[in-house]
């Protein structure tokens, strides 16, 4: 097109004279070297097109592969959206996933195994239809809280839950909580554990150590027993006494009133008195122990000490008392501790029992607050303590150095204060005796439990 | 009150102080002096064997139980009659005790006629001990009187020897030893060979 251009222009001016011949040589010159820049212009806009055209092809190529590699991580995505989906489906854990409102948005398989209901029927409505009724208002509160303020107990650990099955009863769960976004949004996924199976294990064990512990009292109490009887026989011996002196007075032209009424106030004492010994060594051999009730530990050890004091009286023990007053009290089995108390108390009486007859014998007990959450008890004797061979042995069970014990007596108590969440432990001077430590949490503590 | 140190005494022995308290008002109604201690030793402190008494005794006590305050008194040969009381009635115990010359062995808690009837009996037993005792000192202080020789006599009376024959041991005449005889006879104040008999046994001449 420039080329033909410029051919015109120089036909127009052929006929003009020289002067204008001279313009025309000069328009002809600029032209012509227009001309030359133009054709300059018209490589270096030809040499960019073709460079042009060539990334051109190359992203074309470059999108070609994208393409093919877009398409195959489709296709991966695909295999692995199936696979996770045959992970979330076989998984043993309930998964189920909600968004802020606390709606379903997802759920498992396993859900309908653990709680009896299918994916369909729990999508899009509250998840607080899998809780039993005063969990769910609180679990509202406490996604509306996480969202607003961003902290929560519970987010990344491991909870114990109960869950509603559709049947209408109540699953115990191990609940984890995690939360995720799209696209701004925030989601929560839950994974649920049925853990009746455990909580079932965990109950056989508690009640065959309650067996266990019932059968040891009972022989406890055996070998406990004629000291007991001597100490209801002795209130019972008084009364006796009392009440015919009373009979006499009555019969006595002149009654003494005062006199009676003093005698009458003593009988009334040791009624009482044989009572308690009664009453507590019932409770003692009752079988049906399970509950736990707030106890002062103090009162609990001067029971245990009545019940041991005619073998103290009579090995001629020194007793010393350390108890701690206001101590918090105790959330506990009190029948369970006291087996234990009486079991370290017998020991410690049994320990001292072949001591050279003038040996000064001493009994100390001591309760204290362990840090701010637990509470000790110290049960020590100047006995023989124990030999560095057989402290490893000593808790085992039936394992014993009595001609008539049973070896029992340390193995069910410790396993009675560990189900306490407590800890039995002891410390000897071979020689000099030995003390053994009872630490249980108080009640504050316990609540947490 | 001087009169009264040889009034008999109930000595009641026991650490527990309920039962020291009911039966020492127990005693007390029924008449008796008691004198009670928490202890073996606090009552061998102050035991006065003058005293005609009993004792009331718990067997199973701190430092001295009291088979051993019975052992103890044994030794020391102050036989009070004991009534022991227990609160257990352990066969071996009560065996020991009735070995050692115990009265009786009642377990807690007893019948109180049972154990007024026993301390009575103890007393008794205790009165008619003391009685006993004293008239063999006074036998032993009459046999004192006799000579050398009346005693010669009367070891031969005893062990069955006719006058005849204890003439012919003695060598003597029939006569001597019919003297000596009526000596010992009126020395010892006995009126008959049945009485002679009696206080030799009561002497442990036989
Ligand atoms: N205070 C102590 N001093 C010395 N040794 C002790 C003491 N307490 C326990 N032992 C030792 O530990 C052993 C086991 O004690 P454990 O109470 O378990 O059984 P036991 O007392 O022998 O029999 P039982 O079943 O009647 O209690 C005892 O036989 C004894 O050797
Ligand atoms: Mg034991």
């Amino acid at each position: 097109m420039t080329s033909e251009s410029n051919s015109s222009i120089a036909l127009g001016f052929c006929d003009k004279p020289s002067v204008e011949a001279a313009e025309l040589r000069k328009c002809l010159s600029i032209a012509q070297q227009r001309l030359l820049a133009s054709e300059e212009r018209i490589g270096i806009l030809e040499q960019k097109l073709a460079e042009q055209t060539r990334e051109l092809t190359e992203s074309n190529q470059a999108l070609r592969r994208n393409i093919a590699a877009l398409e195959e991580s489709k296709q991966r995505l695909r295999e692995r959206e199936a696979k996770l989906n045959s992970i979330f489906n076989a998984a043993v854990e309930g998964i189920i996933t909600i968004d802020r409102n606390g709606c379903v948005v997802t759920a498992n398989a396993a859900i309908k195994a653990i709680l009896g209901y299918a994916e369909e029927e729990l999508v899009g409505r509250s998840i607080n239809m899998l809780m039993p009724s005063e969990q769910g208002v609180q679990h509202d509160r406490h996604i509306k809280d996480y969202i607003d303020h961003g902290h929560s107990k519970i987010i990344g650990s491991i909870r114990e839950v109960e869950g509603l099955h559709k049947g209408g009863w109540t699953v115990p769960l191990d609940l984890s909580l995690a939360e995720f976004f799209i696209d701004g949004e925030i989601y929560f996924t839950g994974i649920l554990r049925d853990t009746s199976q455990r909580k079932l294990q965990e109950q056989e064990n508690r009640e065959h150590l309650e067996e266990l512990a019932h059968v040891t009292r009972l022989g406890l109490m055996g070998e406990m027993a004629s000291g007991i009887a001597h100490e209801v026989n002795q209130p019972l011996t008084a009364i006796v006494a009392y009440t015919e002196v009373s009979l006499n007075l009555l019969k006595m032209p002149r009654l003494d009133t005062e006199k009676l009424a003093g005698i009458l106030a003593k009988t009334h004492q040791q009624a009482l008195r044989a009572g308690q010994i009664i009453h507590r060594m019932r409770d003692f051999i009752r079988s049906k122990t399970a509950t736990r009730t707030l106890v002062c530990i103090n009162q609990l050890i001067r029971d245990c000490i009545g019940l041991c004091s005619d073998d103290i009286k009579l090995q001629n023990i020194k007793l010393g008392l350390e108890l701690t007053n206001d101590l918090p009290l105790v959330y506990v089995n009190e029948v369970q501790i006291e087996q234990v108390v009486l079991n370290l108390l017998r020991n410690a009486i049994e320990a001292m029992k072949d001591l050279a007859h003038d040996h000064p014998r001493r009994l100390a007990i001591h309760t204290r607050l362990d840090g701010r959450r637990f509470i000790e008890i110290g049960v020590e004797d100047n006995g023989p303590g124990i030999a560095a061979a057989e402290l490893a042995k000593i808790m085992t069970p039936f394992y014993t150095t009595k001609k008539n014990g049973m070896g029992m007596g340390l193995s069910i108590s410790r396993s009675l204060i560990e189900a306490h969440h407590g800890a039995l432990r002891f410390n000897s001077l071979p020689g000099n005796g030995c003390t053994f430590y009872v630490t249980l949490p108080s009640k504050e503590q316990a609540n947490g439990f | 009150m001087v009169f009264e140190q040889n009034n008999p005494v109930v000595y009641l022995v026991d650490d527990e102080f309920a039962i020291r308290d009911s039966l020492t008002l127990l005693i007390e109604t029924a008449g008796f002096d008691v004198q009670s201690f928490a202890s073996a030793l606090e009552f061998l402190d102050c035991y006065d064997p003058e005293r005609p008494g009993c004792l009331l005794l718990d067997v199973r006590m701190p430092e001295m139980s009291g088979l051993e305050l019975q052992k103890a008194l044994n030794e020391r040969s102050l036989d009070i009659p004991i009534i022991f009381i227990s609160g257990h009635a352990e066969v071996a115990d009560s065996a020991k005790a009735f070995r050692a010359g115990a009265i009786d062995f009642l377990e807690k808690p007893f019948e109180n006629s049972v154990l007024l009837e026993r301390i009575a009996e103890g007393i008794h037993k205790d009165i008619y001990a003391r009685s006993q005792q004293s008239l063999k000192r006074e036998i032993l202080q009459r046999l004192g009187q006799l000579t050398p020789r009346e005693m010669e006599v009367l070891r031969l009376i005893i062990s069955s020897h006719s006058n005849k024959e204890s003439a012919k041991i003695l060598k003597v005449s029939n006569r001597t030893v019919d003297a000596h005889r009526a000596r010992i006879m009126e020395k010892l104040q006995a009126d008959s060979l049945a009485e002679l008999m009696k206080i030799a046994m009561q002497c442990d001449l036989l």
